[in-house]
């Protein structure tokens, strides 16, 4: 990695930046508590620096307390949104529920780091005591030891199993139910007390195995989990990358003209802008992972191509078992493109839900939704999401803004 | 480079003013935009027109009649509906019609016909949806609401901003103990 990575803490900046995840986040999954490489991103990234506004300390301070010692960090996000089912007495026009504002997670994190191999870090997202989904943990807590590269990393407490990608978009339908869509089977900041390993022994192999408790589980897939007491999870990711370098032609700093070209608008003007660095490359992943407990398990497999200052694509599909009688399979397919700036991404997904009662004559139950938005950074730290959004479930169809924001560092 | 120039003198003869050197960041003179900004402005333009239009886009389309019935009776038995043998609070869905329905079995004599999505959110009964005994009352487990044996809601069973639940649809249903069968009524 060379300059700090663009933008914030995105499945897609991962891809983007040719970073894993854990480069920003304490945690080797990525989601969670900032380390200082994931604060100083989060610091530059913005329309407008702080210090421009008068507030200098907002772009030099540090979280981080006795050196590295103590850092604190938080997640505040909420979101505008129409919540609920549309009205009516008829097939046909119906009346949209009406606006809401809702506070998803406040979440503030403290991470100690007594030794350079242990990190500890707690966080309570504060955002629960007035709305929690089904499962949805009120805490996280760890211990996790990271020696050299080259030895797996162990990590301890209430955590979330690793399994298909962590998204921080949580109405995303790869993790729902159909037949309930705002009642996801694997809720937000879903965890469960438990221990899991992770080992990435070349940069672009990475593999993660664990074993929980069930609790939260059973609180959205209580039948299927049944009388069993752990549950398991393991991921394999391969992420090859192709670098290529220069700012000449190929490089990530050619914008594809030529600068001979004879256009209307001039040359272009190389000078005017840095995109922070000299080499460029196309960043992949494909993986695949399990969970499960009893007679749940949940079979993910996932796919995303990044290219810097670009964008990416992900596409993920998920095959959920929910017990004997319930089978859902779940797919997602997300691009993301740089707008022009890095503080200013377009980004469109479609995906789909399918919930099936077996042995019945009832079919599938789908639920369909297409997004189309944008992720705008005006100002350090502040991420704003504009997004229209179509959601047709068997018995309505809904087409709506919603309007997110996010805090981070 | 020499298009450039030849640029700029012509701009100058027309009078317009001509940026020394075309390479600096001073794009704002008639006739010189930089590709790159270009494409910025477009770029930040779009998404804002974009948005702006879509801002005006919302609506929102029933897609199955919430009146609709059933216009015969459907019948069912413990044999295709095992579920209903646990007593009290066996379960099972009954399709018919296009509807769906979540048959509930109070007690030995009864068995309950309700719509299969809690009228609430839309959480499926079939799931979610448990018999209390000793209230006489189907609870939804998705976000508490409570309906009795007529459907109608148990006032303040939900509380907060979503607390908009209404009766629960429900049909007549006959069922002989003694063959395990029964019907659903029309309605």
């Amino acid at each position: 990695m060379t300059a700090a990575p663009p933008a914030n803490a995105l499945p897609r900046m991962s891809l983007v930046a040719g970073s894993p995840c854990a480069t920003c986040h304490v945690a080797a999954q990525g989601g969670g508590m900032r380390n200082s490489i994931g604060f100083g991103t989060s610091q530059h990234t913005g329309a407008v620096p702080w210090s421009k506004m008068g507030v200098k300390s907002f772009d030099t301070g540090s979280p981080s307390f006795g050196g590295d010692t103590v850092t604190v960090g938080a997640d505040i996000r909420s979101v505008l949104a129409r919540m609920g089912r549309p009205k009516g007495d008829k097939k046909g026009d119906a009346e949209l529920p009406d606006f809401l504002y809702v506070p998803m997670q406040l979440q503030p994190y403290v991470g100690i780091k007594p030794v350079e191999w242990l990190d500890i870090v707690g966080s309570y997202n504060l955002a629960t005591l007035q709305r929690a989904f089904p499962g949805q943990a009120t805490w996280e807590a760890f211990a996790q030891v990271h020696g050299p590269a080259h030895l797996p990393t162990v990590r301890v407490g209430m955590i979330q199993p690793t399994f298909g990608i962590r998204h921080d978009d949580h109405s995303m339908l790869i993790r729902a139910d159909a037949t309930s869509p705002r009642r996801p089977v694997i809720p937000p900041n879903y965890a469960e007390i438990g221990g899991e390993l992770g080992y990435q022994p070349i940069s672009w192999l990475r593999v993660d195995a664990g074993g929980f408790m069930v609790d939260n589980l059973k609180q959205t897939a209580a039948a299927a989990v049944g009388s069993s007491k752990f549950a398991y999870s393991a991921r394999v990711m391969v992420m090859p990358q192709i670098i290529f370098g220069g700012s000449g032609e190929g490089g990530p700093t050619d914008d594809g003209f030529d600068d001979d070209d004879d256009d209307d608008f001039g040359e272009d003007d190389d000078e005017e802008e840095d995109d922070g660095g000299s080499a460029g490359s196309i960043n992949t992943w494909l993986g695949g992972s399990v969970f499960g407990a009893g007679d749940f398990q949940m079979i993910n497999a996932f796919l995303g191509v990044g290219a810097s200052n670009l964008g990416s694509l992900i596409v993920e599909g998920a095959m959920i078992q929910k017990g004997p009688n319930w089978t859902g399979v779940n797919m997602m397919a997300m691009l993301s493109v740089r707008a022009g700036f890095e503080w200013l991404y377009f980004n469109v997904r479609g995906e789909q839900a399918t919930m099936t009662e077996v042995n019945t004559s009832g079919g599938a139950v789908t639920t369909q939704q297409f997004v189309v938005g944008f992720e705008v950074f005006p100002f350090a730290y502040l991420e704003v999401r504009p997004e229209y959004r179509i959601l047709i479930t068997d018995e309505y169809r809904m087409n709506h803004y919603t309007l997110q924001f996010h805090t981070a560092f | 480079m020499k298009k450039s120039i030849a640029r700029s003198e012509a701009a100058s003869e027309n009078g317009a003013a001509v940026v020394a050197n075309p390479r600096t960041p001073a794009e704002s003179s008639a006739g010189h935009v930089s590709r790159r900004t270009f494409l910025e402005q477009v770029g930040v333009g779009g998404c804002a027109l974009g948005a702006a239009i879509l801002v005006g886009c919302e609506s929102a389309e029933l897609l199955t009649d919430p009146n609709a019935g059933l216009t015969k009776d459907a019948p069912f038995n413990l044999t295709t509906h095992p579920g209903l043998k646990t007593v009290p609070g066996g379960t099972a869905t009954l399709n018919a019609e296009g509807l769906k329905l979540f048959l509930l079995r109070k007690d030995e004599f009864t068995v309950l016909a309700y719509e299969e999505k809690c009228p609430h959110q839309a959480c499926p009964f079939a799931q979610l949806g448990v018999w209390d005994d000793k209230k006489k009352q189907l609870v939804c487990n998705c976000h508490g609401s409570r309906f009795e044996v007529d459907g109608s809601y148990v006032d303040g069973s939900v509380s907060g901003d979503w607390a908009n639940a209404t009766a629960a649809k429900t049909w007549k249903v006959t069922f002989d103990k003694a063959t395990g069968e029964g019907v659903v009524k029309a309605g």
